[in-house]
């Protein structure tokens, strides 16, 4: 009962206490000359060592520099910034945006009253500018840890005790020992294999093959027509590849689409040149020297049929990535899919080795490993956290692009929720059309009784910029009249954002 | 929202909730002991016991969780946990009217200490006299 304790008899139990305890929260020791509560300078304790320097794992460590916290990040690609920087999201922008421009240089500018000579593709330098891109960046994370004050270990980074860690160095010196009050895991996820085909990264590829390619295919087969799949599929049939997406569900975009935009999506793309494969498994493929023969039947219908490719991608999705982390050496579990298992805390049952990102529950995104690698620090420091799961934006980056946050109407539908839906196409949209740029829609989703949105939907140029709008407006749980009485400027793509929300709970004027 | 808010129209649900306070803060208690400062920071009002991952699709987390830290607090307190279990599954701890608990009855670790006198001199002073 401590209420029933004196002041100063209360203070003491908790001095001893701090005294025995090996865990930096909650009660923290503060040298006033020094910044913060950080072990020692110079002793080989950490406060914190973050295994992993993807998205999750380089904020992660930032985040605890910043906190005062004595830290080191162990990154064993030679590079900072994970997957994310080196082969996913920044390397594929680069080849998103540039192969755009050449698309719509070649198919596009004419009837803007431009007139250019014989377009060509350089592809050595295309992928010359992306490197550029990428090395800037994944530098920029090198500085920022300088700035911080974040010991930076380039190595392989073993679990060996609960409170140490071994590493072996990239350049194969000799392994050395970390000792570290707080773990944070954040070893992200690795491309998911298909059975039967193995990865080439020439012929049969992942996104990091397909970020890579030497010479555009001539014919390409995408396996998976997520997110990943759509995106690259886009950049080569950009380019000039012939390009059929094979995906087993009946719609494209995964099932966190909501239906109606992954509708307009494969319209959109079906005009661009793609084909589409829906409701199809892939059975095998059989690899020659000069083809990729892909066999494929119906999921319904059971047919039969082959697909010749030169190259295939395989992007049916991720897997946590926990290769050599030594979970096994202090017991850590992991589910039926390979995530290592948490609390609410990000607390693994070890309480002091938290984990984030890929390689643990919830959507593999880099923005959300970035939010839980924060709340991770915090809890350390502070002893509260903050991720919102119901806020976190999922964008697609082909043209038009595809963004959305909160439930799709076909989830709503499924919790038996009362909705109104709001609708605005680009194509009434003043800035779209002065942009020549016309594809796609605004849809709002919002609780019937309350008008609170549930969710929002973007297919536009522009919408992974939009939905920044669409995803703060869910963090404050604002109603669609809400966005629909804020002036939004004119003449700008976001007039769409405010009269799809008109259209929620009245009516658009402009429609 | 202002505009509407004069008409009287509507109410928005975007409302400013008013400045940031975080839980547990006003629990803070800092000592000085010689030239560094000792801050104890008790956030009670989060529950820190361990519970599903929001993202978490299984329907409990496994016993590993609870028996690691049964076994973890039998070398000394767990701190910043109130228990293994989830704790709404849990009677309260709270004495009945006219019941009263004797210190003794709990651990020993909870039992009053011994106060030297220059420990008590310690802390009421800030250590100011401590070399």
């Amino acid at each position: 009962m401590l209420n029933l304790l004196t002041k100063s008899s209360a203070l003491r139990p908790a001095l001893r206490a701090h005294a025995r305890c090996r865990f930096a929260a909650p009660f923290y020791t503060i040298n006033p000359s020094r910044r913060g509560m950080a072990s020692e300078a110079g002793s080989a304790e950490h406060d914190v060592v973050v295994i992993g320097g993807g998205p999750g794992g380089y904020v992660a460590a930032i985040k605890a520099a910043q906190e005062g916290l004595k830290t080191a990040c162990i990154e064993k690609r030679g590079t900072l910034g994970g997957t994310c920087l080196n082969v996913g999201c920044i390397p594929s922008k680069s080849l998103l945006n540039n192969s755009q421009i050449y698309h719509q240089i070649k198919h596009d500018i004419e009837k803007r009253g431009i007139e250019v000579g014989e377009v060509k593709l350089n592809l050595k330098k295309m992928m010359q500018a992306k490197e550029t891109s990428v090395n800037g960046l994944t530098l920029g994370i090198e500085s920022l840890f300088k700035k911080n004050g974040v010991d930076y270990v380039k190595g392989t980074g073993t679990i060996v005790g609960e409170h140490e860690i071994k590493v072996a160095p990239i350049d194969g010196g000799k392994p050395k020992s970390l000792r570290a009050k707080n773990i944070i895991i954040a070893t992200g996820s690795e491309a998911t294999p298909f059975p039967g085909l193995e990865i080439d990264e020439k012929r049969i590829i992942t996104s990091t093959g397909a970020i890579a390619l030497t010479q555009v295919p001539k014919k390409m087969v995408v396996i998976g027509g997520g997110i990943i799949g759509l995106e690259m599929g886009s950049v080569w049939s950009r380019l000039g590849a012939e390009v059929t997406v094979v995906e087993y569900l009946g719609q494209i975009g995964g099932p966190g689409m909501d239906t109606d935009m992954a509708k307009t999506m494969q319209r959109v793309l079906a005009k661009q040149g793609m084909k589409f494969k829906l409701k199809t498994k892939v059975m095998g493929g059989d690899v020659s020297p000069d083809k990729v023969i892909v066999n494929i039947e119906g999921a319904e219908s059971g047919k039969a049929e082959t697909l010749d490719a030169d190259v295939v991608l395989v992007a049916i999705g991720r897997r946590p990535y926990t290769y050599g982390l030594g979970l096994e050496n202090i017991g850590l579990e992991t589910d039926e899919r390979g995530r290592i298992i948490i609390d609410q805390e990000y607390r693994t049952k070890v309480p002091h080795i938290r984990v984030i990102g890929d390689v643990t529950f919830g959507a593999m995104l880099a923005h959300k490993a970035e939010e839980e690698g924060i709340a991770a620090v915090e809890y350390i420091k502070h002893g509260h956290g903050h991720v919102n799961y119901g806020a976190i934006p999922s964008v697609m980056y082909t043209h038009p692009e595809a963004a959305w946050v909160g439930l799709t109407e076909q989830e709503c539908k499924t919790k038996g929720l009362s909705i109104n839906i709001g609708v605005f196409p680009f194509s009434a949209n003043s800035r779209a059309r002065t942009n020549l740029d016309t594809e796609g829609l605004v849809k709002f989703i919002a609780d019937k009784e309350t008008d609170r949105i549930l969710g929002i939907h973007i297919v536009g140029s522009n919408a992974g910029e939009m939905i920044a709008e669409g995803v703060l407006a869910i963090e404050y749980g604002a109603s669609a009249e809400d966005i629909g009485r804020t002036s939004h400027a004119h003449p700008t793509l976001s007039e769409a954002f405010k009269e799809a929300a008109m259209a929620t709970y009245g009516k658009p004027i402009h429609s | 929202m202002i505009a509407s808010r004069v008409l009287r129209a509507r109410t928005p649900l975007i409302q400013f909730l008013g400045k940031r306070s975080i839980p547990g803060k006003e629990r803070i208690l800092s000592v000085c002991i010689c030239k560094f400062k000792l801050i104890l920071f008790y956030p009670e009002s989060i529950d820190h016991s361990p519970r599903l991952h929001p993202q978490d699709p299984h329907p409990s987390l496994p016993t590993s969780f609870a028996e690691y830290r049964v076994r973890a607090s039998q070398h000394g307190p767990l701190t910043g946990y109130r228990s293994a279990s989830s704790t709404a599954t849990r009677p309260s701890i709270q004495p009945k009217e006219g019941e009263h608990f004797d210190r003794n009855e709990l651990p020993k670790r909870f039992w009053r200490l011994r106060i030297s006198k220059a420990e008590m001199q310690a802390i009421e002073d800030g250590a100011a006299i401590i070399a």
